[in-house]
């Protein structure tokens, strides 16, 4: 059962801090499908530090480094050049998927996986008895649940929490109260860039301690869905997050129980089925408490 | 606003499309012609090999650039495209053959339509393909090669079971497809008839390329009393390697060794796409060669289970890898001579 529990975070972790950075600028006003792209290079540049130093946290400050390069880079096309967020956000997806692939040949001559030395601590390392599993954990998923704590505080508690949703929720009335809108998007985005800077190195270097072309598998794209699924609120992000976990967990535990019995498609494809049911089920049951749709989907000033 | 600009700009986008597409076509148009002038060159030894990945990835294409060697050293004039883009899969063959190439090989599945297209054009040369079906109705100037991996699969499932511990045994596939159902269930009988009481888990990653989730699948079976894996998921296989590594066990590989896989893989189960290569291209001189479908399997050396070559650094049981190797070798000459018949099923499971 720890073991089960121990899987199931490990497949959320990188889901879930992709979500948050997604609710970060959702909850700004921007449509986040750039997730997938962050995570890419946010792992590629980890790992290719970490081949390259040896040290973690230098790895881990050049994938934040170069996830806020890209976030301003998303900023300033949206805002200055007015492109639109979703093209800009799936061409970051797209061109960071290749980019890497490309970096990859030029900087170490192989499209072959690169193997990092060294991998992300383990904070609970060595422990016995039950709580033996929870030493399989890197340090990332422990500060998923901090930040999770913290976007929570922060978009619930504090002024700059409100103007941020008030960004998203209506611009035009946040431009009035004179809020910089294009400012805390710009935040938005930032702090979004660091959170899948550490889902990406969480993604490479936390168990497979590798990189190898498209290592993301269409994870951030699941975080984008959890960011809906959530309604766009820390606490529901995450916990949808944990729940597309689980359900990798559970989709592997029943193949490996009873694959001689139910298709194996079946079991691949349920991960994705309960999703378009969960986001369904949310939609219909907030239509009938008359609940406004959560999903800002684009307002631009 | 943005919508009505939207409109507006898309015909003239459309004519520079066009304009930009005519002289690229031109382009091509006249590179052919020249080529065509060189077709009396056909009866050289040249030979082009076509792959839809670049070189570099550490297995297939690599494995099947250093074939090319082989046929270097047999006289023949060599050269590697790799064609990654598949709308210049079937201009590419078409050069090749026009420019006088004797034999032309191509890998994999993404080929199958431009050799049904092109071959027939040039009858006088020759087109291997390396790992496809063969096609209905035979093209007289191609030849197709399949690899029976199931045989090695077989075996893999007596190595499995000979080593096994607990008694469970696992399989990590790329993909859940029927060529891969036939595999384990391959596996599953090897195993079996080596050992009654074996149980054996299986468990499909979904994707060549995702070793995260080989890990986890990897480390689930673990947590399960798996203590050897049967790993024939391509890229993700790296993923299975990392969680027998944490986890002190076993996995039979079916890449080609790296450093980074010492430890914990104790064979390696896979094809030897560039030998098979070179050896049909070889039988065209000697006047052997015939078109159609030609399945390397383990008399040929086309597919194998071996000891992994860094076996000295799996840290336990090393010595009862080589002992059950042994086993392994008495199966293999019974497979080859027909003695013990390997199923072929592709149920799932």
């Amino acid at each position: 059962m720890g073991d089960f529990l121990v899987t199931c975070l490990q497949a959320a972790t990188p889901i879930w801090l992709a979500a948050l950075a997604g609710m970060y600028a959702q909850r700004a006003g921007v449509v986040h499908l750039g997730l997938e792209g962050l995570l890419v290079s946010g792992a590629f540049a980890a790992t290719a530090t970490a081949v390259g130093t040896g040290s973690i946290v230098l790895a881990l400050a050049a994938a934040v480094a170069v996830n806020l390069v890209l976030s301003a880079l998303f900023w300033v096309l949206t805002t200055y050049f007015k492109a639109n967020v979703m093209i800009v956000g799936l061409g970051l997806s797209l061109t960071a998927a290749g980019a890497t692939g490309y970096a990859l040949v030029v900087v170490f001559g192989s499209e072959a996986a690169i193997r990092s030395p060294i991998g992300l601590p383990r904070p609970f390392d060595g422990l016995s008895g039950p709580l033996a599993p929870l030493g399989d954990l890197s340090i990332v998923t422990f500060a998923a649940v901090v930040l999770s704590w913290f976007a929570w505080w922060s978009i619930r508690r504090t002024r700059a929490g409100l103007r941020l949703s008030a960004c998203g929720s209506d611009p035009f009335a946040a431009k009035s109260a004179g809020v910089p809108v294009e400012r805390y998007r710009l935040a938005a985005l930032l702090i979004g860039g660091f959170l899948c800077a550490l889902a990406g190195a969480e993604l490479s270097l936390a168990q497979v301690q590798s990189f190898s072309d498209g290592i993301s598998q269409g994870r951030g794209y699941l975080a984008f869905a959890a960011v809906l699924l959530g309604g766009v609120a820390p606490v529901g992000v995450s916990v949808a997050s944990l729940f597309f976990g689980l359900a990798a967990a559970l989709g592997i535990q029943s193949q490996v129980d009873f694959n001689d019995a139910l298709p194996p498609q079946f079991v691949l494809m349920a991960p994705y089925v309960v999703t378009i049911v969960a986001i369904s089920v949310t939609a219909l049951a907030n239509r009938r408490r008359g609940r406004q749709q959560t999903v800002i989907m684009e307002r631009t000033l | 606003m943005s919508l009505r600009t939207g409109i507006r700009t898309t015909p003239r986008l459309l004519a520079l499309g066009a304009l930009l597409s005519g002289l690229v076509l031109a382009g091509c148009a006249s590179t052919s012609g020249q080529a065509g002038q060189a077709q009396d060159a056909a009866d050289g030894k040249t030979v082009a090999l076509v792959t839809p990945q670049k070189a570099g990835d550490n297995g297939p294409t690599d494995n099947l650039v250093a074939g090319l060697d082989r046929l270097k050293e047999a006289g023949y004039t060599t050269r590697f495209v790799a064609a990654t883009d598949p709308s210049s899969h079937e201009s590419t063959l078409r050069s090749l053959a026009q420019a006088g190439t004797s034999v032309i090989v191509v890998s994999f599945s993404e080929f199958i339509q431009p050799i049904k297209a092109v071959a027939p054009e040039f009858p006088d040369t020759r087109f291997v393909h390396i790992y496809a079906d063969p096609y209905k109705p035979t093209i007289p100037n191609v030849q197709t090669v399949v690899f029976d991996t199931r045989a090695p699969s077989y075996l893999a499932g007596v190595l499995a079971a000979t080593v096994s511990k607990t008694g469970v045994i696992g399989f990590v596939g790329g993909t859940a497809i029927p060529p891969l159902y036939a595999d384990f269930h391959a596996f599953e009988a090897g195993a079996k008839a080596t050992r009654s009481d074996i149980s054996i888990k299986s468990a499909y990653v979904g994707s060549f390329g995702d070793p995260v989730k080989g890990q986890q699948i990897a480390q689930t079976m673990f947590n399960n009393k798996v203590d050897v894996i049967l790993a024939y998921a391509g890229g993700s296989s790296l993923g299975v390697v990392r969680a027998a590594d944490q986890a002190g066990a076993h996995v039979i590989y079916d890449n080609a060794e790296t450093p980074e896989t010492a430890g914990s893989v104790i064979a390696v189960a896979s094809q030897h796409y560039g030998d098979t290569m070179a050896r049909n291209v070889l039988t065209i001189p000697a006047g052997t060669w015939k078109a159609g479908e030609i399945v390397a399997g383990l008399a040929e050396d086309g597919t194998f289970l071996k000891p992994a070559a860094q076996l000295d650094s799996v840290k336990q049981g090393a010595a009862e890898v080589r002992a059950a190797f042994e086993t392994v070798e008495d199966v293999k000459t019974k497979i080859i001579n027909g003695a013990v018949d390997v199923p072929f099923n592709t149920e799932a499971g």
